[in-house]
């Protein structure tokens, strides 16, 4: 039940909510209170709060995980990029907890007591992995933060210049608290585990207002480059650096002095135009952004240099996004609060993201940001490096960014430079993109999918047009009769009896099974219409000869064989034979002859077969190309022969 | 087009695949009158 007390020093009510808080800012005369039993202690005037662009406010109030609760208190945290907020949160069902608020970022948290002992601060390093409260863990973040205003009640005392040293731990366990900070403010260290939610998912009310961007500017600083004098601005106190676009010079907003955090470009250096101007708004995905910063980012790989571009949008409710352009190809990034799992050495080792695997693209040891322009909400500087590892699934990337003190991870996604232009009604085209990008599509791929698809159908109606003239139409067997061909019959011809062709001209094959045996036989047949005497003549010498070499069994030839005739009109036939025999062996030959129409080949079916298979072969390679030239920019590269390495 | 393209000559192929297999046409048959059509054509007339 919330408790009212007077403020000793001006006399308003001053409310505490919960029981466990112990610590108060009056909201009207800012001194910090320290509640004692039915006392409160007046030690002093709390700080004024840093303005920033936050669209929370004590008393606004959401639901987490189907339970209600209210901002009741809040402390701002200064560390060494910037500001952030801790809301201290009220539960209906007297839970307090911690809603965090970086970057447009949340994570809501809950102090966890554990029985074993924490790890001490001076013994972690980023990206160290342990496991803690039965969970594995990767340190992200380590801060030497201090908490500069507090606002609300509180459960502990705080002020300006309280030290905050803290380290932040990201799970990426499927379930439960992905999120975790060691809070080293107070010995033995406090242990808060929680998770990354979407601000949406709170189903916040009460909120401030007018706050989502574009409209929203509080507390917007104008000031005069130091080192051009031209106008600069920021947009909120949320803006920790602005990028002067006309000399490069970087300036530090939260200075009062705006010290430079980097000079301004020599003459010498072409700036490099932003081709998103700074301040343009658009729909990217749906949603409202405004590109806000700019930089350029450079290295060096084996004597190359490679420069990218990076634009930071500002979204609603705070939100941040990045889009990057390299060579004509662009990308969405959104950072990532759940760190994808890996299966090994960290950097070589493929990883997994919402259950789908990512490859190890490349990894670019010394990233350094090389320009800036607009505003940033951390103190950036030309000259800043940082380490990136990339890791592919087409169309998207995860990237994973280490600074000194700092891990994080980014999920990006390829969009069309069309898109791009799209959501900004950029006059003209955008250039086209120039070779292939790590997580470019392939545009291959949905072809070859649909060639193949096509293949294996028009394959089923060959193969069924195939059994359809096989097993339906066939071939009809006209006239089977045995001839038995003797030496004495000279020049003696023999004839068959008739059969009758029907229908249409037809396809007419004769086939002679003979009895060879180490010998040969020459058969000048003629087919002849007996109505007409028209006639088809055609010879045919049938061998067959076997032996036994050397313990080897041979054979040559075949005792039986068959000829065709074309388009053979309707009418009754027969066959006159008239047989050629050896004379080496003069000995008789029995011939089975057997006559039959139509008779279906299976070389068409192959043909067609074959001729339809070049189609997914030819996608397939082209596919296989567009990957190799994807993955000749990677770490993993094939090897290219170098004469230099042979052993001559 | 390229859609449409692989669809028409893979049709085409069926087509003229079955028009082959209906003529009866196979490439490894012995042919005695190739040069024939539907005329009868490369016949004489057979005399005893």
């Amino acid at each position: 039940m919330a408790q009212t007390a007077s403020c000793p020093s001006c006399g308003a009510p001053v409310v505490f909510q919960s029981a466990a808080s112990i610590f108060a800012v009056c909201e009207y005369c800012q001194s910090t209170l320290v509640r004692h039993d039915q006392a409160l202690e007046d030690i002093g005037k709390m700080a004024a709060l840093v303005e920033d662009r936050s669209p929370l406010q004590l008393g606004a109030e959401g639901s987490y995980q189907g339970v209600h609760f209210a901002l009741i208190g809040r402390i701002q945290i200064k560390y060494s990029q910037g500001v952030w907020n801790e809301w201290y949160l009220m539960f209906d069902d007297m839970r307090t907890g911690w809603l965090s608020e970086a970057g447009g970022e949340y994570v809501l948290s809950f102090i966890e007591h554990v029985q074993e002992v924490l790890p001490k601060f001076e013994d972690l390093q980023l990206g160290q992995r342990f496991v803690m409260a039965s969970r594995p863990w990767t340190v992200t973040n380590i801060e030497q933060a201090e908490c500069i205003a507090g606002q609300g009640e509180l459960p502990f005392k705080v002020g300006a210049g309280y030290p905050l040293p803290a380290v932040d731990l990201r799970s990426s366990a499927k379930t439960g608290a992905n999120f975790a900070t060691l809070d080293y403010s107070e010995t033995p260290p406090l242990l808060f585990l929680g998770e990354a939610v979407g601000f949406d998912s709170l189903k916040m009310s009460n909120l401030r207002q007018g706050v989502p961007i574009p409209t929203h500017t509080v507390q917007a600083q104008v000031f005069r480059c130091p080192g051009c004098g031209s106008p600069m601005s920021a947009r909120s106190k949320d803006i920790l650096a602005v990028g002067c676009a006309s000399c490069g010079a970087v300036v530090d907003t939260a200075d009062v002095n705006h010290k430079l955090l980097s000079k301004a470009i020599s003459l010498r250096d072409e700036q490099i135009q932003p081709r998103i101007a700074l301040g343009s708004k658009g729909q990217l995905e749906g949603k409202p952004v405004e590109a806000i910063g700019f930089l350029v980012k450079q290295s060096n790989i084996d004597g190359i240099t490679y420069d990218w571009r990076e634009y930071l949008l500002a979204g609603e409710n705070g939100t941040y996004r990045w889009l990057t352009e390299y060579n004509g190809h662009w990308n969405t990034a959104d950072v990532l609060s759940r760190p994808p799992s890996s299966s090994g050495a960290m950097e070589l080792a493929d990883v997994t993201h919402a259950g789908q695997k990512f490859k190890h693209f490349a990894t670019t040891q010394l990233a350094t940001v090389i320009q800036v322009a607009g505003e940033f909400t951390w103190r950036v500087s030309r000259g800043e490096t940082n380490r990136i590892s990339d890791y592919i699934a087409p169309p998207l990337m995860l990237s994973r960014e280490t600074t000194s003190n700092e891990l994080s991870w980014s999920l990006g996604t390829y969009v069309a430079p069309e898109v791009v232009r799209e959501a900004f009604k950029l006059p003209g085209n955008l250039p086209e993109p120039i070779g292939v990008f790590a997580n470019q599509p392939n545009p291959w791929e949905a072809t070859h999918q649909r060639i193949c698809r096509l293949f294996w159908m028009l394959g089923l109606f060959a193969t069924v047009i195939q059994l359809f003239f096989v097993y339906i139409v066939g071939g009809q067997m006209l006239l089977r009769q045995t001839l038995d061909f003797s030496p004495q019959m000279a020049e003696d011809s023999l004839n068959t009896r008739e059969f009758v062709v029907r229908d249409k001209p037809r396809k007419i094959t004769v086939r002679n099974s003979t009895t060879l045996d180490n010998n040969w036989i020459g058969l000048d047949m003629t087919l002849v219409n007996k109505a007409t005497g028209q006639a088809w003549p055609a010879s045919r010498e049938i061998a067959y000869y076997y032996g036994n070499d050397g313990g080897e069994s041979w054979s040559e030839g075949n005792r039986e064989d068959e000829v065709v005739f074309l388009a053979i009109p309707p009418g009754s036939y027969y066959v006159a034979v008239d047989p050629d025999m050896s004379p080496e062996k003069p000995v008789p030959v029995r011939d089975t002859i057997e006559i039959s129409s139509g008779g279906i080949g299976w070389s068409n079916y192959v043909i067609v077969m074959i001729y339809l298979i070049i189609f997914p072969f030819f996608t397939r390679l082209r596919r296989a190309a567009f990957e190799a030239g994807r993955w000749s920019e990677s770490d993993h590269a094939p090897v290219a022969s170098d004469d230099s390495d042979s052993d001559d | 087009m390229f859609k449409n393209f692989n669809l028409i000559t893979g049709i085409l192929a069926l087509t003229f695949f079955g028009y082959a297999q209906h003529q009866g046409w196979n490439m490894f048959d012995n042919v005695a009158n190739p040069g024939s059509g539907g005329s009868g054509g490369s016949s004489r007339v057979y005399h005893k």
